[in-house]
């Protein structure tokens, strides 16, 4: 373990409760200072996995966005001279493969960041000229800087590109299980941002099939209506089960048994644990994305409705570290590697 | 029945991964022969003896004590240290989960409603493995609107005359108790004048007739009730209080033994893993089975500690039985696409164990409540959606 100390459902009930309100308040702007004012550090360091599950859900739901992704992915430099890390995300058609590739002496960089720190440094995984996956601790300076905005120009994605003549190089047997460990506590923060997301577009179509009236009555009481609202939150539930197992993994002590995949850095969640919820959690927003869509019908479509900023965030998110189309292949993968199916939790 | 060892109620009650792990070791020694007795015979008549063997062997144990009322023989406790018993044996293929997790929806529902005389009568042998029962729900006219039933129980005296007809009734033929649903209201009284029975299947004017499903079992059953006298000794819970009966055991149908269908879900994916060639398809086949499983397993998780705490309202368990449908679906639809040509052309024993297991697969969105009536629940019990008129 990492954390010094546990946070029990009443201690995530007051972060919610405290950061609730100014996330709403920021109506999809960045809540990066309120993070910041209210000791994201040491709730961070605290109990890492519920922290950020508890964060990223509320980031989701409120429509906000803060730069704390590469933070959380840096969780698994913690005890590391390279701490605290923030580090880079791949482009989606890369899933999570490195983002960037050692030339000689430089690394040459295109990556991701929701808002990409001004100064300072941030950790970048690398292909070697040996195909060897190394880690590159470089100044983010040194790179070009541009507006990611894309599909959702209000998450802060900016790309990152360049050569970096890198200030330390992880070139260690370590590496690799590192960097899986970034990007499973990347996926662990996404997947709980999905869940929130599609959480606040379940609701605004469950609202709206309560109100929305036709042919006399609502249209909440046409079987077809209620069964992709009912299909939607069968998916939610779905997520946010395998979200708490993703979490749960991060406490388990190393090893726990013959039936765990166990995580490279203590503490991280397990990796298959991460990858399911990722998936699950992209299922979800793609769920949400046709069926409250579907019955928020025509005024869901328009630009003032509040949906079409979760629709394109879930897009995104969905993308980011293995899409919900990709990962169930690369969850089977890593089933076939292991010659086992894991149960991963117990009574 | 008459050798079994009364164990110390006043044991200490273990945790569930000390006692999955005190099983285990148990089981380590006795798995070979429990391996044997069920592949002597894999028919239903078969797994039904089987499936007795070992209940009866867990009970003397005392392994699948905990959570049952110590009028039934019972350690009291927590009902999780039997879902991680029923768990383990599933994981190592040495039960069929579906008949051995029964008593888990008829007992348990019986344990919470039955008055402690009934309790103490017939739960016990029902346990032990030496008494099967099924479930009088269902009607030829009445499958999802339960609540319509026509089977009537009409009182004379002391004693109900029930007449009427029961269909879908799993493994009736093996049984000598059922679990009935009758009218004991008038006609129009919907679900306020149901009562619940517990009925002794070998009464004069029952009749069993099984009916063959498309897999080939014979799982279900027809009963036919003829002028059938039962004591008003036998009645579940209050006289026209049998929804409440009903709707308990429901909730047991549909989300207590998904803990131990996840198991074996996941012991099937385990099977198929070893059979498949290998390749992106068989991955993205697998992968996808297994993230729906882990999600059932995950949230049957969270469903297990609140019914064992008492804090579970009956429809979540609709959420539970759509994962589980999906889930159980997508483990044998890649099945069927990775083992193809077994599948449609081999007439062995265990191309016939798959695509049996993929056949009644596809009843998993009919039984228990269909996926249109879970939704339904879902819709208007959980987003609290208005109700359809």
């Amino acid at each position: 373990m990492t954390g010094g100390g546990m946070l029990s459902e009443n201690d995530l009930e007051s972060v919610r409760a405290a950061l609730a309100p100014a996330f709403r308040a920021a109506g999809g702007e960045s809540v990066s200072a309120v993070l910041a004012d209210f000791g994201w550090p040491d709730l961070l360091a605290t109990d890492p996995a519920p922290a950020v599950a508890t964060v990223f859900e509320l980031l989701g739901r409120t429509g906000a966005t803060a730069g704390a992704l590469g933070g959380v992915m840096g969780q698994a430099f913690v005890s590391s001279p390279w701490s605290p890390a923030t580090v880079l995300l791949p482009l989606p058609g890369h899933r999570s493969a490195p983002p960037a590739t050692f030339d000689g002496a430089a690394v040459s960089i295109d990556a991701l960041c929701v808002e990409a720190p001004s100064g300072g440094e941030a950790v970048v995984a690398a292909h070697g000229s040996d195909g060897g996956l190394r880690l590159a601790l470089v100044a983010v300076d040194c790179l070009d800087r541009s507006s990611a905005g894309g599909t959702d120009p209000w998450l802060g994605l900016v790309r990152l590109r360049g050569a970096a003549k890198p200030i330390d190089v992880d070139a260690g047997p370590d590496a690799a299980a590192r960097w899986q460990a970034a990007v499973s506590w990347g996926r662990l923060a996404l997947a709980a941002q999905l869940a929130g997301l599609v959480q606040a577009s379940l609701d605004l179509a469950a609202d709206h099939a309560r109100i929305r009236s036709q042919f006399g009555r609502a249209v909440g009481t046409f079987q077809a209506v209620q069964h992709r609202l009912a299909d939607l939150h069968v998916a939610l539930e779905a997520a946010r089960s395998t979200v708490s197992t993703a979490v749960e993994s991060c406490r388990q002590p190393e090893g726990a048994g013959p039936d765990r995949s166990v995580g490279a850095s203590s503490g991280a969640p397990d990796d298959l644990a991460a990858m399911v919820a990722k998936s699950m959690a992209g299922r979800a927003a793609s769920v949400a994305a046709a069926n409250a869509l579907q019955v928020l019908a025509g005024i869901g479509f328009t630009w003032e409705h509040p949906f079409h900023r979760f629709h394109k965030r879930g897009i995104v998110l969905d993308r980011l570290l293995g899409s919900s189309r990709d990962l169930p292949a690369e969850i089977g993968a890593r089933l076939a590697a292991l010659g086992e199916i894991p149960t991963l939790v117990t009574l | 029945m008459s050798t079994v060892t009364r164990l110390t109620p006043e044991r200490a009650e273990p945790s569930p991964g000390d006692h999955r792990r005190a099983f285990g070791a148990w089981l380590d020694g006795v798995e070979a022969d429990l391996r044997a007795s069920r592949q002597s015979c894999r028919t239903l008549d078969g797994e039904m003896a089987h499936n007795r063997r070992v209940s009866e062997l867990l009970w003397e144990q005392g392994f699948t004590r905990w959570g049952w009322p110590p009028a039934a023989g019972g350690f009291a406790g927590s009902p999780l240290l039997r879902a991680v018993v029923a768990e383990e044996l599933t994981l190592r293929g040495l039960v069929h989960q579906n008949i051995f997790t029964m008593p888990e929806i008829l007992g348990a529902g019986f344990a919470a409603l039955a008055s402690p005389a009934l309790i103490g009568e017939h739960l016990e042998a029902y346990l032990t493995g030496r008494h099967w029962w099924c479930q009088g729900f269902s009607e030829p006219e009445a499958g999802s609107d339960l609540a319509n039933l026509r089977t009537r129980a009409v009182r004379n005296g002391d004693v109900f005359v029930v007449n009427g007809q029961k269909v879908w009734t799993t493994l009736a033929q093996y049984a000598q108790r059922c679990v009935l649903l009758a009218r004991t209201g008038a006609p129009g009284s919907a679900h306020r004048g149901i009562t619940a029975f517990l009925i002794d299947v070998d009464t004069p004017g029952v009749t069993i007739r099984p009916l063959r499903g498309m897999n080939g079992d014979d799982e279900f059953s027809e009963c036919f009730f003829g002028d059938v006298e039962i004591g008003a000794d036998r009645v579940i819970g209050e006289i026209d209080g049998g929804w409440t009966v009903a709707m308990q055991i429901l909730a047991f149908e549909r989300a207590t033994i998904f803990w131990t269908r996840a198991a074996w879900l996941l012991e099937r994916l385990g099977a198929l893993l070893r059979r498949s060639s290998g390749g992106p398809r068989a991955a993205a086949l697998i992968g996808d089975a297994y993230q729906q499983v882990a999600a059932l397993r995950a949230r049957s998780r969270q469903t297990q500690y609140a019914m064992a705490a008492g804090r579970f309202a009956a429809p979540q368990s609709s959420v539970d039985k759509v994962l589980m449908a999906a889930a159980e679906k997508a483990v044998f639809d890649a099945a069927f696409e990775l083992l193809e040509d077994e599948f449609v052309t081999e007439d062995g024993e265990d191309a016939a164990v798959w695509r049996n297991q993929y056949l009644y697969s596809r009843a998993a969105s009919i039984y228990g409540g269909t996926g249109e009536i879970q939704r339904n629940i879902i819709a208007e019990r959980l987003l609290d959606l208005p109700r359809a008129p």
